[in-house]
């Protein structure tokens, strides 16, 4: 598989502060990749220097084998923090203006437009634009030059639960067409959601790059309730294959293999078991997460 | 380049204090020009004289070949006008975000520098064209038995204001640009063209050092022209080693800036 982002040794500090070190990773054409990490674990950082506005310490990268150039930078896509555009112009002209810069025509304005859901609004000043909206116009520019590459840091700031979905709806749709998009968040569930690839960074540095697939394979927790409690605290225990058992609010959460799945549901209603809650809860990749963070101090 | 202009253009001509700066400069330089004659005459029906020997009124300021050299050292005082409004228009880009976000969207920080000389040229050579233009109509009105080559005498003087008011306003870009807040980068502009620089020259005794300082070498490309008619002697054409200075001052003014901008984390 071809990569489309590859860092080596890359390196920020601000003074004594080490805001990336020696990050070095490779970003798989084609894949959703998340960029996860706690506030300040330098993930901003990152992409500002993958975008040229920061000058790295030291460490190269490079974009689909290309050393950095503004001609890369026009056939990505980026959206980051809080969106920046010129309050006094429409968003019409903000996004002839963005255009111009990445030599795109003006003929995909309307249809981008349309896709965030601001056509209707099109005219209107920046600056009267709710933060929702200027979320979304930042949006529509990051899709207006159809790049083969989308960057997003934290792009469902200020959204609300619509907007969100259509985010997430939007990245599925560029990712469908076989294009790359790196999402940074502090949101798991969201990378959980989109994501195929994923890393964490933890100040700075990097602790963890792999599948999101990976992630809850092995082990499947379910929780359970049934008309005999007792009963069934009893056979659970008893079953060979248990990894883990808690008692939670009168429900009994068991952690068993995930090839046992279909054994363990059998077992129970052979046991004669009356089930009235059952809810196969999915190994976050919050838990995930937390796992590899702890493990690292 | 042309891609540059357009960029630019969209952002300047939906910006209302672009048109008011440009508005208000020409409208400021008309009532400077017109009152200097209008002040000459009221002196002159007073029955002043200067030097107890010369006519206000007689006084040929906005004739033939005098007006080229007047106007332009005029005009050069109200340069400030045109540097607020680069100043606006590049502390703008970095506190709306824009600079940033137009580099990563693929702008060179090298292309960013353009667009706004670009800004920085369409104000002084608009500045120029119009110094242009009043003085032929001026200098019509005023002056009797036209020559051309009186109207064309000093006419070197623009291209000389159009340096000073390019050098003036790449200083305001580079200025804005290291301090990046515009109330303060206007306060210190003003402050340095009016206050700390002339007290500073005006302490050197040397001539030559004098010339040497950003400011005094911007404003000695058009030196005082009013002392002839006193029967001074006044340097009425743009040494060359005035404008050595200037040419490698705007060098330096260019070089900065493609520095700054090269350097800076935005």
């Amino acid at each position: 598989m071809k990569t489309a982002v590859s860092t080596n040794q890359l390196t920020k500090h601000y003074g004594r502060i080490k805001a990336v070190e020696n990050l070095s990773l490779d970003i798989p054409e084609g894949s959703v990749f998340g960029i996860l990490g706690p506030n300040g674990s330098g993930k901003t950082t990152t992409i500002g220097m993958l975008l040229d506005v920061l000058n790295p310490t030291r460490g190269t990268f490079s974009w689909f084998g290309i050393e950095s150039g503004t001609e890369n930078r026009r056939k990505i896509g980026s959206l980051l923090e809080a969106p920046c555009f010129y309050p006094y112009l429409s968003a019409v002209v903000n996004l002839k203006i963005i255009a111009e810069i990445k030599r795109a025509g003006y003929d995909r304005i309307d249809e981008v437009l349309t896709t965030v859901g601001l056509y209707e609004r099109r005219d209107s000043l920046f600056h009267t634009f709710s933060l929702g909206m200027k979320q979304r116009l930042a949006l529509a520019a990051a899709l207006l030059s159809d790049p083969p590459l989308l960057i997003l840091d934290e792009p469902t700031n200020g959204l609300d639960p619509i907007g969100i979905a259509e985010i997430r709806d939007i990245i599925m749709a560029v990712s469908k067409q076989g294009k790359t998009v790196i999402l940074a968040s502090h949101l798991l569930d969201e990378v959980q959601k989109v994501c195929t690839h994923f890393c964490i960074l933890d100040k700075g540095k990097l602790v963890y790059s792999g599948l999101v697939s990976d992630v809850s394979e092995t082990e499947q927790c379910v929780e359970l309730g049934a008309t005999d409690m007792e009963l069934l605290r009893k056979t659970v225990s008893a079953y060979p294959f248990m990894i883990k058992m808690e008692e939670d609010n009168e429900k009994i959460v068991a952690v068993v293999p995930v090839d046992k799945m279909t054994a363990f549901s059998q077992y129970l209603s052979k046991n004669g078991i009356i089930i009235t809650h059952f809810l196969a809860r999915r190994k976050s990749l919050e838990k995930q997460f937390l796992d590899i963070l702890n493990d690292q101090q | 380049m042309k891609r540059l202009i357009n960029i630019e253009w969209y952002k300047l001509r939906y910006h209302t204090p672009f048109w008011i700066f440009a508005g208000l400069h020409i409208v400021i330089l008309l009532l400077v020009f017109l009152s200097a004659k209008f002040f000459l005459d009221f002196l002159a029906g007073k029955g002043e004289m200067i030097n107890n020997m010369i006519d206000p009124s007689r006084i040929p300021v906005l004739q033939f070949p005098d007006i080229w050299h007047n106007m332009t050292y005029v005009a050069g005082f109200l340069k400030i006008i045109l540097a607020i409004y680069v100043i606006i228009s590049v502390c703008n880009e970095i506190s709306f975000g824009t600079l940033r976000q137009n580099i990563m969207n693929g702008m060179s920080r090298a292309e960013f520098m353009l667009s706004k000389f670009f800004l920085i040229l369409l104000l002084s050579l608009s500045s120029t064209i119009f110094l242009l233009f009043t003085g032929l109509v001026l200098g019509f009105i005023y002056t009797g038995g036209i020559e051309l080559h009186a109207v064309l005498k000093y006419s070197g003087f623009l291209p000389a204001y159009f340096l000073q008011v390019t050098m003036y306003l790449l200083a305001a870009f580079l200025l804005a640009l290291v301090i990046r807040r515009t109330g303060l980068t206007m306060g210190l502009l003003i402050l340095y063209t009016y206050i700390i620089e002339p007290i500073i020259v005006f302490r050197i005794k040397t001539e030559w050092i004098k010339g040497l300082f950003p400011l005094k070498a911007i404003n000695n490309l058009i030196r005082f022209p009013f002392k002839k008619y006193l029967l001074r002697e006044t340097q009425d054409y743009v040494a060359i080693q005035d404008l050595g200075i200037a040419l490698v001052y705007t060098a330096l003014f260019i070089y900065l800036i493609y520095l700054v901008l090269k350097k800076r984390d935005l």
